[in-house]
């Protein structure tokens, strides 16, 4: 077995690429990232200005943040249970159980202390209700993001992970 | 004291109905279930039916929002659970509340009228079938017979959360009382009392911490209440006062797939007349649980659970019952509990689940216990109910 041997001209060409490669990576941090298309992004009616994160989204979407800050009501929105794009919300980007959320959610209902959320079939619906609907907050993936429904003339804000303004 | 707040709480309702316009949000929301219950030489159901159908329960609830603080609520439900509980349609809660967020680090909210008890992990949707984890809760901690007295009170109630970089901080003191009516009172005290019993008022605070991660939570809760006794003409029992003190601990883990809950407590009872002129007991009790949740799939759920309870920590054989000619068992209650829960359909779900109980220490009347429809130590009971929910 002979010992490889790394002569001064490949080492310079190494060298060269390791330098492209960091100026590539350059360019990628400041340029947009592609949309993933399986990405939850949180959609929210353009008329909220509240800076997010996840400690304040998890009190939205478990129905213990009323109001914002402009006094609009907040109004969840959110899709089915049983969704799996609900699921992948829940757990990849509140960093909680899809059981955590809904025992939050049934113990303020039933005590009288949340209004319900809102429940729609799809992501198409959430983005209409939200464009139209002061206050309303709900989330869909980065693909839904890119299709709006017709007739939305006001689009919601969109926001991808880590959320911030 | 308590028809007052009864009528408060019903003005401060139909004030707030008439307030309400078009901009306002409302929201109903409800359930319905309906239950089939076997249980052998047992008078926790109905001691004449090993097989019934007393397991009937539906709820009704608005809530309102008036403006960016104010929000109304009310619940009514009706309930047949055979000796559990009263049999019949009641206010389960109807309040005003204020909620405010002070900044990014202080919410608070504040209620009155009649406010459910949020003080233990399940007091306040002990009532409503498809956020419990069993059809029938653990007795240690969710005693039936003060359901009732134990599920709202007539008074005020506040909260307080607090973030830190850990976690939160949830605090909740309240203060009020509960109607006790005839039926309560015979399950309570027994069927022979015929005077007025009456909650005085009941205090209770609790705090609880859930961390950042979300991943357990862990609370502490405190209970004063006083009760009183009215004799009325040709009463078997004559005029006296009681104080029930309980101290509480409760913890959840939450995992992926399965959930691991435990409350403990231990409960100070003080009776002073009441069963004969001079009478004075006071006596400590002690009970909790552990209780595993498995979730198969998003649809069906497995539950285990043991619960155990001794009415008097210093007799927990219960020889001072037997040197008064009553069965050492109704000193006692420890209970094993098999459950499984499917959840077919959107709003839809069956329950089922056996319960293997050593002990009739949490069956009703305590204080007389019905030694002939009970006769063993040993007993079970097996319950199957279907719920449907919605909301409007």
């Amino acid at each position: 077995m002979s010992a490889i041997k790394l002569p001064l001209k490949s080492a310079l060409e190494l060298l060269g690429c390791i330098y492209i490669f960091s100026i590539f990576n350059l360019y990628a941090e400041v340029a947009p990232a592609p949309i993933d298309e399986l990405e939850p992004r949180v959609v929210m009616h353009q008329t909220i200005q509240q800076p997010l994160d996840v400690n304040l989204l998890r009190k939205i979407f478990t129905g213990q943040y009323g109001t914002w800050p402009n006094g609009d009501p907040v109004i969840v929105v959110m899709l089915p249970i049983q969704h799996p794009n609900h699921a992948y919300f829940v757990q990849a980007r509140l960093r909680m159980f899809v059981y955590q959320i809904e025992r939050i959610w049934q113990q303020r209902i039933y005590s009288g202390r949340s209004n319900p959320p809102t429940i729609l079939e799809n992501e198409q619906a959430i983005l209409e209700y939200v464009s139209r609907t002061p206050g309303a907050i709900g989330y869909v993936t980065g693909a839904s993001t890119t299709d709006w429904p017709v007739g939305v003339a006001l689009k919601p804000r969109v926001f991808p992970f880590p959320v911030a303004i | 004291m308590m028809r007052q707040c009864s009528y408060i709480t019903g003005f401060l309702v139909s004030l707030v109905s008439l307030l309400v316009t078009p901009t306002t949000r409302a929201d109903i929301s409800g359930f319905i279930a309906q239950g089939i219950v076997y249980s052998e030489q047992s008078s926790y159901i109905d001691p004449s039916e090993r097989i019934t159908t007393e397991l009937t329960e539906a709820g009704l609830n608005i809530t309102h929002s008036l403006s960016d603080h104010w929000h109304v609520s009310a619940q009514v439900i009706y309930l047949d659970s055979g000796n559990r509980y009263a049999s019949g349609a009641r206010v389960d809660y109807a309040f005003l509340e204020y909620r405010t967020v002070f900044n990014e680090k202080w919410q608070g909210s504040a209620q009155v009228g009649r406010f459910k008890n949020q003080h233990w992990l399940y007091s306040a949707t002990r009532d409503v079938p498809q956020t419990r984890p069993t059809i029938i809760l653990p007795q240690s901690i969710y005693f039936d017979g003060f359901r009732d007295v134990a599920i709202s009170s007539d008074g005020i109630s506040a909260e307080l959360n607090y973030r830190i970089s850990d976690g939160e901080w949830r605090g909740i003191v309240s203060y009020g009382n509960s109607p006790v009516d005839e039926m309560q009172r015979e399950k309570l005290f027994s069927p022979l009392a015929t005077g007025k019993l009456r909650q005085d008022d009941v205090l209770q605070f609790s705090a609880y911490f859930i961390p950042y991660s979300q991943d357990w939570q862990f609370g502490v809760s405190l209970l004063d209440s006083d009760f009183s006794y009215q004799q009325s003409p040709n009463d078997f029992y004559v005029d006296g006062v009681a104080t029930s003190q309980r101290f509480l601990l409760h913890g959840q883990y939450f995992a992926k797939d399965w959930e691991l809950s435990s409350e403990i407590m231990r409960e100070r009872g003080i009776y002073k007349d009441a069963i004969a002129p001079g009478f004075y007991s006071d006596t400590t009790g002690d009970g909790g649980y552990l209780q595993g949740r498995w979730f198969i799939t998003p649809a069906h759920t497995l539950i285990a659970r043991m619960d155990w309870y001794d009415l008097n920590s210093k007799d927990r054989r219960g020889e001072l019952y037997e040197a008064n000619g009553l069965p050492g068992y109704f000193s006692y209650m420890d209970t094993a509990t098999l459950g499984w829960q499917w959840r077919f359909a959107d709003g839809w779900q069956v329950h089922a689940e056996w319960h293997w109980h050593k002990g009739r220490g949490r069956l009703t009347p305590q204080l007389l216990p019905n030694v002939l429809a009970n006769p063993e130590e040993y007993w079970q009971m097996g319950t199957l109910q279907l719920s449907y929910w919605f909301t409007l």
